[in-house]
């Protein structure tokens, strides 16, 4: 698909990034998380609330999970000082952090506004645990699946068994995804999981859906990252060290459903779109936060990001081509399978890290001289490849 | 509602009578023609080949863990998803390819037998 618009919008900069850690946190709320968030963010940005010119919410589940169905996004940022503004929510399931980031960046790109902030959160812990399952269901075609049996999990154990049937892929490489990004996440101070663990802790953890078990999940759990947006002019004047957004590609699945399910033929346009409108291609990303919501998705994303051929992304993990000194660092921030996936907050969360990352600023994790970060976030699953896929790139 | 069946006990789907592709399902335009007046529903055969499933031990509300689902590819080139009922629940028990036939669940209601949902089973069960 020809890329015609490239030439109208204006380039877009990161100015400032701020996150709650992510966990199991019962006495707080998700209207709290996002202020904190949002809150954060336009500190770090060196600006007011009052200079935030339009805003993004991100958050796919607020409804079935807290029962604030509506005006989340209005609720989470008056207490952080930003009202009266236009305020959207938006929703692509676990790409709707990275779908608010995207109209964000519409928004200033576009030369409407001179500021954005694009904040995500998600509270998906509750006293119930069937409802985070029920939650999930609805990122399945309901009518025609979900409401049938299927499970996300159980869906992404079939895409687990095939791979392994179609590549040879092996459990000990699909557990090695989850030990690298555990070791990242104990050197994150925000992230879910802090503890390191073991290929044997991954195999012997308890059966899920078959072959899928508990470690090669990432789990439930609350948080909110958000990030400051400006053009170009504004960011010279207020900020030190401004990350260009060099590319942003959203995505939806044209699949008719009898494709090939270890490869997400979203992932493989939108990549093709943002490498192409930033000017680079796989060998030139330095690091990249992927979507991992299980194990095999790690890998998928390895072959569907042009970082190794199809069907090795087993061999590139084994290799520790994906690891701290290797090709390009995956997942440094523990990803979601460590660092934690409250949904809405996920997109959002990457650009986190990527920002930290290219300032130099990622502490025990940082990838050293890092240049150009990469972040795949994707949502939802259906007619065999996934509902939505975003990937935005940012250089220093 | 998207799931329908027809009176011989198949899932409906949708066919084109100009470009002749299937869907499932059903739906309102043929998604190749981009037109609407050239649809007709189509049912669908009843056996086809497993192309991946899963043994879950998570259940929604409804459904009772262990169960198997997967999908299924069918002849008109559609892939339609199902409950997986088979004897023995091992994983050794299922596999990619093997065939499968598709077994409707009936509820009595008011009228007669209303359609519930369904399931998959290999075939010769």
């Amino acid at each position: 698909m020809a890329i015609e618009w490239g030439t109208q919008v204006r380039d877009v900069y990161v100015i400032g990034a701020g996150m709650t850690n992510f966990g199991k946190f019962p006495e707080v709320s998700v209207v709290e998380h996002g202020t904190r968030a949002a809150w954060h963010a336009v500190k770090e940005a060196n600006i007011s609330p009052s200079d935030v010119q339009a805003a993004y919410c991100g958050n796919a589940m607020g409804g079935i999970m807290t029962g604030q169905e509506c005006c989340l996004g209005q609720l989470m940022l008056r207490d952080a000082g930003i009202r009266g503004i236009p305020i959207m929510r938006t929703e692509n399931a676990c790409a709707s952090g990275s779908s608010a980031l995207r109209e964000a960046w519409i928004a200033v790109g576009s030369g409407l506004y001179d500021t954005a902030i694009a904040v995500g959160a998600e509270k998906l812990t509750s006293d119930d645990p069937a409802r985070s399952l029920a939650a999930m269901a609805g990122a399945t075609d309901l009518e025609i699946e979900g409401s049938l049996g299927a499970t996300f999990p159980g869906i992404y154990a079939m895409i687990m068994s095939k791979h392994m049937e179609l590549y040879g892929t092996t459990r000990e490489q699909l557990a090695r995804v989850a030990v690298k990004n555990y070791k990242h996440g104990s050197l994150n101070p925000r992230s879910q999981y802090k503890k390191e663990i073991t290929v044997e802790d991954v195999v012997n953890s308890r059966i899920i859906s078959y072959p899928l078990r508990r470690l090669d999940c990432c789990p439930i759990g609350d948080g909110a990252a958000a990030v400051m947006l400006a053009s170009a002019d504004f960011a010279r004047r207020r900020c030190q060290k401004p990350l260009l957004l060099a590319a942003s590609a959203l995505t939806s699945g044209m699949r008719d459903g009898c494709d090939d399910i270890t490869t997400f033929d979203t992932t493989v346009r939108a990549a093709r779109h943002a490498y192409e409108i930033a000017g680079i291609g796989p060998e030139d990303i330095d690091v990249a936060e992927v979507h991992d919501c299980f194990t095999v998705s790690e890998i998928i994303h390895y072959e569907d990001l042009g970082f190794c051929p199809k069907g090795e992304g087993g061999r590139f993990i084994e290799e520790g081509r994906s690891a701290m000194g290797g090709t390009v660092v995956v997942n440094p921030s523990g990803g979601l399978l460590a660092k934690g996936h409250p949904v809405g907050a996920t997109g959002i969360a990457q650009i986190c890290e990527l920002y930290w990352q290219l300032r130099g600023e990622a502490e025990d994790r940082q990838v050293e001289g890092a240049k150009a970060g990469l972040a795949l976030c994707l949502g939802g699953f259906f007619y065999g490849d996934c509902a939505a896929a975003a990937i935005h790139i940012l250089k220093r | 509602m998207r799931i329908e069946i027809s009176s011989d006990g198949a899932l409906l789907g949708s066919k084109c009578k100009k470009c002749g592709a299937i869907f499932y399902p059903k739906k309102l335009a043929c998604l190749k023609c981009l037109v609407e007046e050239t649809l007709e529903l189509w049912p669908l055969s009843k056996r086809g080949r497993l192309y991946s499933y899963t043994i879950s031990e998570i259940a929604p509300p409804g459904f009772a863990a262990p169960y198997a689902f997967g999908y299924i590819d069918l002849p008109e080139k559609v892939r339609v998803f199902g409950r997986i009922k088979c004897p023995a629940l091992r994983p050794e028990s299922l596999k990619p390819g093997m065939e499968l036939e598709i077994e409707l669940e009936m509820a009595e209601g008011e009228g007669g037998q209303k359609f519930k949902g369904y399931f998959f089973k290999p075939v010769g069960n």
